[in-house]
């Protein structure tokens, strides 16, 4: 096999895993910075508002994330010169975003209305009421299904090789380019996305027994 | 007028569309009975056979669609097998939804209580009569919603099917944005079409779940 | 063990409440005597709670009005600014059939949370105080639990602790005991009763009989909307004028 050995299809292939991490982390966090204002928007008072938020909402999670990459790479990058990398960010984190911004809405929804109530009674402001009682514990709902949607958010990353990032399958497509046998490839890239997907998922279903455990309803 | 090129445009994407759809039927056709067994067996009386395909299962979900596609597609014909992009795709994606939908079939058999199970026993009805005939179509009831959601990621997900070069709705806009170099405008409709079925596909999904659930 | 005084604290003024077509208290006046202690009984679905909870305006009545310490409270009670409602919230204090202590918080900090929110006191004042109330309610060594460690009774005695720490002037309780087994609820009556011995203001919904007669002053019972009977225990657990009543306590005493 002109001489390919695993191990430097292993190395080779490795190279992109700390882009597809760097795709998952940064558009993870972008995400859930952006989620917050739209979970608010989402859950407010004003209909135009919330309107809005739905509007949004859908929109990024009814296009296809293949598509906003597309669309974000091919489309907007000639008017302000996108590289890769940072397209794909954008279109990720808008997409986790949304997502994110379900999983906070459900929380909202979910805290007991005698919490509000208990809030309300002890004379706190609306605003007190909120960010001191109900949002804190919004946050512990939204954590367990949060911390799983970063594990389809490391799948979906692997979209980006499609605009030319060079992550996981981006180096996988380049080893076959070069010669190297595609099942055996792309093997080893699915276990590279195990080795980070199967310890994500571990860790997203301990978030969910800690959370059970701490918000047993009082 | 961007509007008169997007009808210039619409048949050709229309098409790409059928493509799409019939990508997602056809997957559907391939990964929910598979998935059914493999939920099945996940929930098998024999430990070594249940952790066996849990961990299937497990693993199936653990990668992304698109290296199984690739994995396919150009791996298959170095051992002799040559099949369409359209068949590569489909037995791709239906392996992959095979895997999600195995949970879901797992969770809604084991969602009817082992109460069902000890009054059809009760009633001298054999074990295999009776998870056809008792616990069976309990669980469909509860697996119809999240069932009609994989539905509406798989058929976001065909847009994959662009990168082997099956011709669908995103293939097809893909082209045209590079004949045209107008790949935002095309694009955006491709888009806004996907948008359009998703949302109101998950609509009605939530609505028929909501229904379901008040019908009991 | 009269406490009162003739001073009236509250007055609630022909409260009404309906939900679309489905009036749920009809025009509801009671005067409230700084010291007292009132129980409301009556069956439910009688509008007890809902009454309650419109002398804070968690429920916002239909009509009628509240003044407190012989002033106004809302200027325009149909529609309460929310300065108005905070204020009155701050000096009525409330304690709930579901506890509803906030689980994300130790038990100090749900004591402490609002006296330091509401400006009342510093954090470490707060702190001390908290304190005091704890060991009130007889659970000074949980101030670091969290509530869900802590038993049904017990999360009800700091729910009351909760609720004293800002010093309200009277205190509301929707069926206080109703969620708990009646050996565990006689740790909360006697808090409740200790606390009537204080001098505190208090309006107690509630099915404990007993505790209506031994601890409240008068008893109003509530039916359908409307106050049915009202007196001291004596008169309307031995001498009722109304046959409802009767049947009423016949049933719930005979259980």
């Amino acid at each position: 096999m002109n001489g390919i050995s695993i191990e430097t299809l292993f190395s080779g292939i490795g190279a992109g895993l700390s882009i597809t991490v760097i795709l998952t982390v940064v558009s993870f966090v972008a995400g859930s910075v952006l989620a917050v204002p739209l979970a608010l928007a989402r859950t407010s008072h004003l209909r135009v508002l919330r309107w809005l938020a739905i509007g949004i909402i859908d929109i990024c999670r009814g296009v296809p994330p293949l598509v906003w990459l597309l669309i974000i790479y091919y489309g907007i990058s000639p008017l302000i010169a996108l590289e890769p990398l940072p397209a794909a960010l954008i279109g990720l984190s808008l997409i986790s975003g949304a997502y994110l911004a379900e999983n906070f809405r459900a929380g909202i929804d979910n805290v007991h209305k005698g919490q509000r109530e208990a809030a309300m009674a002890l004379g706190l402001t609306p605003t007190h009421q909120f960010w001191r009682v109900v949002a804190p514990q919004a946050v512990n709902i939204a954590m367990p299904p949060s911390a799983s949607y970063a594990v389809s958010l490391l799948k979906d990353s692997a979209k980006a090789s499609i605009i030319g990032v060079a992550d996981i399958i981006f180096m996988a497509q380049l080893e076959v380019s070069r010669g190297a046998p595609a099942v055996l490839v792309f093997s080893i890239a699915a276990v590279l996305y195990l080795l980070v997907g199967i310890p994500l998922s571990y860790f997203s279903r301990y978030v969910d027994s800690v959370v059970r455990r701490k918000v047993v309803t009082v | 007028m961007i509007f008169d090129r997007w009808i210039e445009w619409l048949p050709a994407l229309l098409e790409g569309l059928g493509v799409s759809l019939a990508l997602t039927g056809c997957v559907a056709l391939v990964g929910l009975p598979l998935g059914l067994v493999f939920g099945l067996l996940s929930t098998h009386q024999n430990r070594l056979m249940r952790t066996v395909f849990i961990v299937f299962i497990e693993v199936f979900r653990g990668i992304p669609l698109l290296a199984v596609i690739y994995l396919l597609y150009f791996g298959l014909p170095s051992g002799g097998i040559t099949l369409t992009a359209f068949v590569t795709m489909v037995i791709a994606h239906g392996l992959n939804l095979s895997a999600y939908s195995s949970e879901v079939f797992r969770a809604g058999i084991l969602h009817v209580g082992p109460g069902q199970r000890e009054a059809f026993a009760s009633l001298g009805i054999t074990q295999t009569r009776g998870f056809f005939h008792v616990v069976l179509p309990q669980a469909m009831r509860a697996v119809i919603g999240p069932m009609m959601s994989l539905l509406i990621m798989v058929f976001q997900s065909s847009s994959l099917a662009y990168t082997i070069g099956v011709g669908e709705l995103t293939s097809k806009a893909f082209s045209i944005g590079a004949m045209t170099f107008q790949y935002f405008d095309v694009l955006a409709l491709a888009g806004i079409i996907y948008a359009v079925i998703c949302i109101a596909s998950s609509r009605i999904a939530s609505n028929v779940e909501e229904r379901l659930k008040t019908g009991r | 063990m009269d406490m009162t005084e003739n001073r009236v604290l509250l007055n609630a003024n022909s409260i009404s409440k309906s939900y679309g077509a489905n009036d749920v208290l009809k025009g509801i006046s009671l005067e409230v005597h700084a010291g007292e202690v009132i129980a409301l009984i009556g069956p439910s679905g009688a509008g007890k709670s809902t009454f309650l909870r419109c002398l804070n305006y968690l429920e916002r009545p239909t009509s009628g009005g509240l003044t407190l310490d012989g002033e106004q409270v809302f200027k325009n009670p149909l529609n309460p600014s929310k300065h108005e409602l905070v204020q009155l919230r701050r000096r009525v204090g409330m304690v709930f059939q579901s506890f509803n202590l906030f689980p994300h918080l130790s038990v100090l900090q749900n004591i402490v949370l609002a006296q330091t929110l509401n400006g009342k006191r510093s954090k470490q004042e707060a702190e001390e105080y908290a304190m005091k109330l704890l060991a009130q309610v007889g659970l000074p060594d949980k101030a670091s639990a969290k509530p869900s460690q802590c038993s049904g009774g017990q999360q009800q005695r700091i729910a009351i602790a909760r609720a004293l720490a800002l010093d309200p002037e009277i205190m509301l309780f929707d069926e206080p005991t109703s969620a708990l087994d009646p050996e565990i609820a006689d740790e909360v009556l006697k808090v409740m009763r200790d606390l009537a011995e204080t001098g505190m203001t208090m309006i107690v919904v509630t099915h404990e009989m007993r505790f209506a007669e031994r601890v409240a002053d008068r008893v109003l019972l509530l039916d359908r909307g409307r106050i049915l009977e009202e007196g001291s225990p004596e008169q309307v657990f031995t001498n009722p004028t109304q046959e409802r009543t009767k049947t009423f306590l016949q049933a719930v005493l005979n259980r």
